[in-house]
């Protein structure tokens, strides 16, 4: 029997990308552009990435993914609402709300971050999935970084 | 051209209610699943309301985790008419105490677009509550009793 309980969090991360916003944006939207950088650690190996990027869109077939978003809300070149649920094997873990907005900062972009989270049954916390959010921004913004100077 | 923004915003409502958890677990289910959407994970639900003639508040939902007794966690947006104001994420959890069952509800959403009336989020949420109250004392008032009703009129008798 698992022994039941949550516990609920919030994040922000900001970060300053040195590309338009709808460069930035286009990370996101573009399916090649975003299995370059939503990846896990160094070492870790590729998943099956699937991306239906449209309102309404996730994956097909069935629940066991570690990651499953659903978009809930696209504003292009501006916002993005998904949520998201994150499974160990075959134990859920958490559901979170993400929320990131795209600001134009001159010709750069401020991109902000916000996750709430409802971790499940003990399983993670708010620190370590900062942590690993935060490793994603730094990819994404290494990605961006690179094709600004490659062009 | 709408001026964009998006306020996250965190509420929580506790409730007691004279009934097991199963039975209060049960309400929701049913009152969730009313025209028969499968309830289930995955399941959607969709509920239009409003004045005749006036504004339509539209609810979708998606249900991301359903433990039996125990806990609801869906997703849901809610539109005014073709707009879109807010996306939420709420966790349900349904706790045995004595006398009945404690129901935790926790809103997390993000208000969008100057739609940020979180006060008046958590106020209708409330009177959802309070009709969820009512319909489980019709249901026990019409003999639909749980043990724990049951046990407390043997004791008050």
């Amino acid at each position: 029997m698992t022994d039941r309980s949550t516990a609920h969090a919030t994040f922000t991360i900001e970060r300053r990308l040195t590309v338009s916003r709808e460069k930035a944006f286009r990370a996101y939207a573009d399916p090649r552009s975003k299995a370059r950088w939503f990846v896990g650690p160094e070492g870790w190996e590729r998943s099956d990435h699937k991306l239906d990027f449209r309102e309404g869109g996730g994956p097909p077939g069935g629940l066991i993914h570690y990651y499953n978003a659903l978009y809930q809300d696209i504003v292009p070149n501006e916002r993005i609402v998904l949520a998201y649920e994150m499974h160990m094997d075959s134990t859920r873990i958490s559901v979170s709300l993400g929320t990131t907005e795209f600001k134009s900062d001159g010709k750069a972009t401020r991109l902000v971050y916000t996750e709430q989270v409802v971790f499940l049954d003990g399983h993670d916390h708010v620190a370590a999935r900062e942590h690993g959010t935060r490793a994603l921004f730094d990819n994404l913004a290494a990605l961006l970084e690179h094709e600004a100077q490659a062009t | 051209m709408i001026k964009r923004s998006a306020l996250p915003a965190t509420f929580t409502i506790n409730r007691h209610y004279p009934a097991k958890p199963a039975r209060v677990f049960a309400a929701w289910a049913s009152v969730e699943a009313k025209a028969r959407w499968a309830y289930c994970v995955g399941g959607r639900e969709r509920a239009i309301t409003g004045p005749a003639g006036g504004t339509r508040h539209i609810f979708e939902a998606v249900y991301w985790d359903i433990v039996p007794g125990e806990r609801i966690v869906f997703s849901y947006d809610m539109h005014l008419d073709a707009r879109r104001i807010s996306v939420s994420l709420s966790t349900i959890e349904f706790f045995a105490e004595a006398g009945g069952t404690r129901m935790r509800f926790t809103e997390q959403g993000v208000f969008l677009d100057g739609y940020d009336d979180v006060a008046g989020r958590e106020e209708g949420t409330r009177i959802g509550l309070d009709n969820l109250e009512r319909v489980l004392r019709e249901g026990l008032d019409r003999g639909e009793l749980d043990q724990t009703e049951t046990d407390r009129r043997r004791a008050a008798s």
